[in-house]
């Protein structure tokens, strides 16, 4: 693939062309592949807020469970909130994600929330032939009688991801006509990954899919929102996926913060999307680092953007004008898979249950 | 075209054109009347149906009610629906009115919908025909109310003619199947209504309605609040502990609005967690949230397939074809019409297309159609609004209609509702002080006026003093600046042009006028509160300021009388119609604050310099008449009116009702009656300050002139500052009542969104 077969770049000349791109190998399911051996995390994500005045009541809505999946086991997984919540609750939202409802109903200057899990997570691999297929046999039409119909929740535009003439270019540029599935999602990834540039300041959640397209800028948030967008425009089923990357330097090698490390996104909550592939079912791929989503990646919730599944989000009653300060840490770290139990650094008697500061094991602290 | 039965043809031919035309007027000026909505155009000609033909219809709208709820409790339930092709999946799944946060709350009772408004037509053919479905916010019970109850005033004859079905009774059985689902534990549950905030001042007064006839009070967003118990109302000043539980919540308002921490933000400012308070089951949201789904328009056209689906049951009520116009005269629509006035004038009845607003609500037994509702007439003409009669079947035995439910036990009806919550104290509160300030300001314009009709001929020195000395008055007692400053007190015409400007511009702050407006605007939500008849006082006193605001009004004196009449009326109908509870308390409160406000204010600008013997005769009686303490002043002393005697009476008589001490005896009592979990110091201080200062005052000394050289403008006496500091006070006590009993002294902010 050259760089001329890309209409969505000739038409910016002004822009310099990217530095030629490398696809992220399609994890396909080989007939002499020998299944990589699952990987056990310990996850810890902790958000805090302090308060400048003390406030009086602080409602949360989380998404910081790990879910069940064909590739990922949930062993244990507790959320903890400081100071202790007059309601802690959870229920199972509309796409099958863990919601979580917290009050904490007490006069208090600091809000720690912090989810403990331990998963498992195996190998993603997918099978060749339809990968294989073109990805206009992609589209609800052909999804047969085996998919549910509701996944068309996905092909629509939703309330973050409008329909968008910016998405369009991109689609063209990918999903040239015929081309295999398989090789759309690596190119539609590598393009996100190289043309747009990894800058935390440059947006905020609530930027528009708009402003992040025609600037070129943003956070992993911003890229799967860029790249639904570019897979609803071609007509497929392309879902928000958010959750974490592991973090912690492990027996195989460092995988820590940016800019050292080379996943970016880690130690904080990442987001990346899932594409519908009929016959082999949905495909995760991360444009933030160019690569198909596989056991590094740990998942908690998907919906159509990200307005559905905020990892956490709130309303703080309190007097006016109070101001606060936020520190978000996330550690994924790798643990053997035998005595879970006794190794398990998160048991509510553990040190990190209470008001203490958690246990620094692993955790690397952003923002 | 259905001709009217028998009887009402009769009446209506007895009536003539002429009878119609004059009920239609006096109808459209009754409807709503103290509403600030433009009147409607109302035909007294009824939509009339026969019991025959209504059974047929009802039985096809209690269908669509068992539909609609079957697919909400599926649409936000199992949502298999979703996996069949009957349904519109895609037309579904994008529309924002699905509202997923709201997937998955539980159900309380038999039905998940509580109510919902369908609009229907009737073909040439003689089918009916569902336009559209209201199900989100149902709306027109009130109104449906409002129409009958001024028709059956304004046209009798024809109410008497023909035997229909009542309205009542349909509402007291949904009032009772409300409570009913409400209770909970062997305790009568409790239902609030969720005011919409609805700009519309008809909308509003519809919910209103329907919120008085199911006895469930109307409370805004920020009346509510959601903790670690269950769903409580914030009552005035009682904000640390939780205030009185609510069941129910009878929603208004948009369902997207109501919480900004699962459904987004909103500019109703929403009850934080109130979704999960329906997950919870801690209380019953009706109509349930993201009912507005159902008024999808593909899942509305694929409803027939859906009922065979879901009911298997045929649909009986076809959705009205959309390419079809309302069947505007020609191509024999007009068969689904019925006579009613001609809109062009003519004196023959002409039958008129019309679409039926209907009302269906949840019963104890299932759902129930109200017998009766608006109709509103579709054709090329300005829409005119009918009455609908659903004639009572002539074989019936009516007791079975209309009949006593059966009797239950008092514990489980007895409601307990809380007298209110912190915005209707706050409406009641500044209730109170608008209707003395619009009494206060009248009775000010009117002795005014007399005194300048009577002084204006005579040219001595102290009659011009008198007379600018009080017109100067007006405008420091109205904070109406410039006002009289710029005007030539000889000038006569120039005086009645400013008095008519403070009488009637509502644009003008301080004005009478603007008083008036701002009156009837906190009355708005305390329609359940206050006696039902003020609202005719109220209309009958818009319509007043409305002609005095038109040019070339000379009537200025009869028009401040007839507004102190109506303030009048208006103290009469608290006084003997009010429950004297914590709201006939934060009424008092105001009013006795304003007076007391208004009363230091006129002191102090007519009396606070020194003036001539004779001149200050003048300005005091004038104060006597507008304080009606003269009768008084007459009967204690035997001389003309100075101002030490009328400042002493005004100061230390409490026995009269416009007096100083009359003021602060009532203020303080009322005060004292006021609940508080704690006392507060800071609101207590102000009065304390107050009740010292006054306490300490004694008209020789107030009025005695301040050493130093009198000026042009008479001579200083200490008046002056001591009348300015006890207002100081007044205010302050005001604010503190304020804050501390009906203003949320917290702010809330969303958080995570942008934080990642």
């Amino acid at each position: 693939m050259s760089e001329s077969e890309h209409p969505a770049q000739s038409m910016r000349p002004a822009r310099p062309l990217p530095p030629a791109r490398s696809l992220p190998p399609i994890p396909l399911l080989g007939e002499d592949h020998e299944p990589a051996e699952p990987m056990d995390y310990q996850v810890h994500h902790l958000t805090s807020y302090r308060y400048a005045k003390p406030v009086s009541r602080n409602y949360g809505r989380a998404h910081v469970e790990p879910r069940a999946t064909p590739t990922q086991r949930i062993i244990t997984h507790e959320v903890i909130v400081d100071p202790a919540p007059a309601r802690l609750t959870a229920h199972t939202d509309f796409y099958g994600n863990s919601s979580t409802y917290l009050l904490v109903d007490e006069v208090h200057e600091q809000l720690d929330v912090h989810s403990h899990a331990r998963v498992t997570v195996s190998e993603r691999r997918y099978a060749e032939e339809p990968m294989s297929r073109p990805w206009e046999q992609c589209t609800p039409t052909h999804w047969g009688p085996l998919l549910p119909t509701s996944s068309i929740d996905f092909v629509h535009p939703s309330p973050r991801i409008p329909a968008s003439a910016a998405a369009r270019e991109i689609t063209a540029a990918v999903f040239t006509p015929g081309r295999p599935i398989g090789e759309c999602l690596a190119a539609l990834t590598s393009l996100i990954h190289t043309d747009f540039t990894y800058d935390s300041g440059a947006t905020t959640v609530t930027s528009t899919l708009e402003e992040v397209l025609a600037a070129r800028h943003g956070v992993c948030q911003d890229f799967s929102h860029a790249a639904v967008a570019a897979v609803r425009e071609a007509g497929l089923a392309a879902r928000y996926v958010s959750g974490y990357l592991r973090t912690a330097p492990s027996a195989e090698g460092a995988l820590v913060t940016r800019p050292a490390g080379e996943m970016i996104g880690s130690a904080a909550s990442h987001a990346w999307l899932s594409v519908l592939v009929p016959g082999t079912g949905w495909v995760d791929i991360d444009p933030t680092n160019n690569t198909f989503v596989d056991r590094r990646f740990v998942t908690t919730a998907w919906g159509r953007d990200y307005a559905d599944v905020p990892p956490l989000k709130g309303i703080v009653v309190g007097p006016p004008g109070a101001t606060s300060t936020l520190e978000v840490a996330v550690g994924v770290v790798p643990v053997t898979p035998t005595a879970p139990e006794d190794s398990a650094p998160d048991s509510p008697s553990g040190p990190t249950a209470g008001p203490s500061p958690p246990s620094a094991d692993g955790l690397e602290t952003t923002l | 075209m259905t001709s009217p039965p028998l009887p009402l043809s009769e009446e209506l031919t007895a009536l003539g054109a002429a009878g119609w035309r004059r009920a239609a007027t006096a109808a459209a000026a009754m409807f709503a009347a103290d509403v600030s909505a433009s009147p409607p155009i109302v035909d007294p000609v009824p939509v009339v149906l026969d019991a025959e033909e209504w059974d047929q219809l009802a039985a096809g709208l209690t269908q669509r009610a068992r539909l609609l709820d079957a697919l909400y409790a599926d649409l936000y339930g199992p949502r298999t629906v979703l996996s069949t092709d009957v349904a519109p999946v895609a037309e579904i799944l994008s529309d924002p009115a699905y509202l997923r946060a709201a997937v998955g709350i539980p159900p309380r009772g038999p039905h998940r919908l509580f109510s919902l408004t369908c609009t229907v037509r009737r073909t040439a053919e003689g089918a009916w025909e569902v336009v559209s479905d209201q199900v989100d916010v149902p709306a027109g019970a009130g109104l449906a109310m409002e129409l009958r109850r001024v028709l059956s005033r304004c046209a009798p004859t024809l109410y008497r003619s023909t035997p229909l079905r009542r309205l009542t009774p349909f509402f007291d059985a949904a009032r009772s199947a409300l409570h009913h689902r409400t209770r909970s534990d062997g305790r009568a549950g409790r239902s609030v209504t969720l005011s919409s905030g609805a700009q519309d001042p008809l909308v509003s007064f519809d919910q209103q309605w329907l919120a008085n006839l199911l006895g469930a009070p109307l409370v805004s967003a920020t009346d509510l609040r959601t903790g670690a118990g269950p769903l409580s109302l914030r009552m005035p000043g009682l904000d640390v502990e939780g205030g009185e539980t609510v069941d129910a919540l009878l929603r208004m308002a948009p369902s997207a609005l109501v919480d900004p921490l699962d459904l987004g933000p909103t500019p109703l400012g929403g009850v934080t967690g109130l979704v999960e308070a329906a997950r919870s089951g801690d209380v019953e949201i009706l109509n349930p949230l993201g009912a507005g789904l159902l008024e999808n328009p593909a899942l509305r056209a694929a409803l027939p397939d859906l009922c065979r689906q879901i009911l298997h049951e045929d649909l009986q009520l076809r959705p009205a074809d959309p390419e079809r116009s309302e069947g505007a005269g020609g191509s024999g629509g007009t068969g689904g019409g019925w006579v009613g006035i001609d809109p062009t004038g003519g004196d023959e009845l002409v039958p008129r297309p019309a679409l039926l607003q209907l009302v269906i609500i949840a019963g104890q037994d299932g759902f129930e159609v109200l017998p009766g509702g608006v109709a509103r007439t579709a054709d090329s003409h300005p829409e005119a609004l009918k009455d609908i009669w659903v004639q009572v079947p002539e074989t019936s035995a009516p007791a079975t209609v209309d009949g006593s439910e059966d009797t239950v036990d008092p514990r489980e009806v007895i409601a307990a509702y809380p007298a209110m919550t912190r915005s209707i104290g706050s409406d009641l509160f500044w209730f109170g002080r608008y209707l003395e300030r619009v009494d206060f300001t009248a009775r000010l314009l009117r002795t005014v006026l007399d005194t300048a009709n009577d002084l204006g001929s005579e040219r001595s020195r102290s009659a011009g003093t008198a007379l600018s000395v009080l017109l100067r008055s007006v405008t420091d007692v109205t904070t109406t600046y410039p006002g009289f400053e710029q005007v030539d007190h000889r000038d006569r015409e120039a005086v009645r042009r400013e008095i008519a400007s403070l009488l009637s511009d509502t644009a003008r702050p301080g004005s009478l006028a603007q008083s008036f407006v701002a009156l009837a605007h906190t009355t708005r939500t305390l329609r359940d509160l206050i006696s039902e008849d003020i609202w005719p006082v109220i209309a009958r006193m818009r319509g007043r300021f409305r002609s005095l605001g038109a040019p070339g009004n000379e009537l200025l004196e009869q028009g401040l009388t007839d507004v102190v009449d109506g303030c009048l009326t208006l103290s009469g109908a608290i006084a003997d119609s009010m429950p004297r509870n914590l709201g006939w308390d934060l009424t008092e409160v105001g009013r006795r604050l304003e007076r007391l406000l208004t009363l230091l204010a006129l002191l102090r600008a007519a009396l606070g310099l020194r003036r001539s013997r004779i001149a200050e005769s003048r300005i005091a009686t004038a104060v006597a008449a507008i304080t009606e303490s003269d009768t008084s002043y007459r009967r204690r002393y035997h001389a003309a009116v100075q101002p030490e005697l009328l400042v002493e009476l005004l100061l230390s008589d409490p026995t009269i009702p416009r007096s100083i001490a009359f003021q602060l005896d009532r203020l303080t009592a009322a005060l004292d009656r006021l609940p508080e979990l704690t006392p507060s110091p800071q609101m207590r201080a102000p009065l304390t300050a107050l009740r010292a200062r006054i306490g300490g005052w004694s008209a020789g000394e107030l009025l005695h002139p301040r050493e130093g050289t009198p000026g042009p403008q008479g001579a200083p006496s200490a008046l002056l500052d001591e009348t300015e500091a006890a207002i100081d006070s007044l205010r302050e006590l005001a604010t503190e009542i304020e804050s501390h009993y009906f203003q949320p002294s917290e702010s809330t902010s969303l958080w995570g969104v942008d934080d990642v």
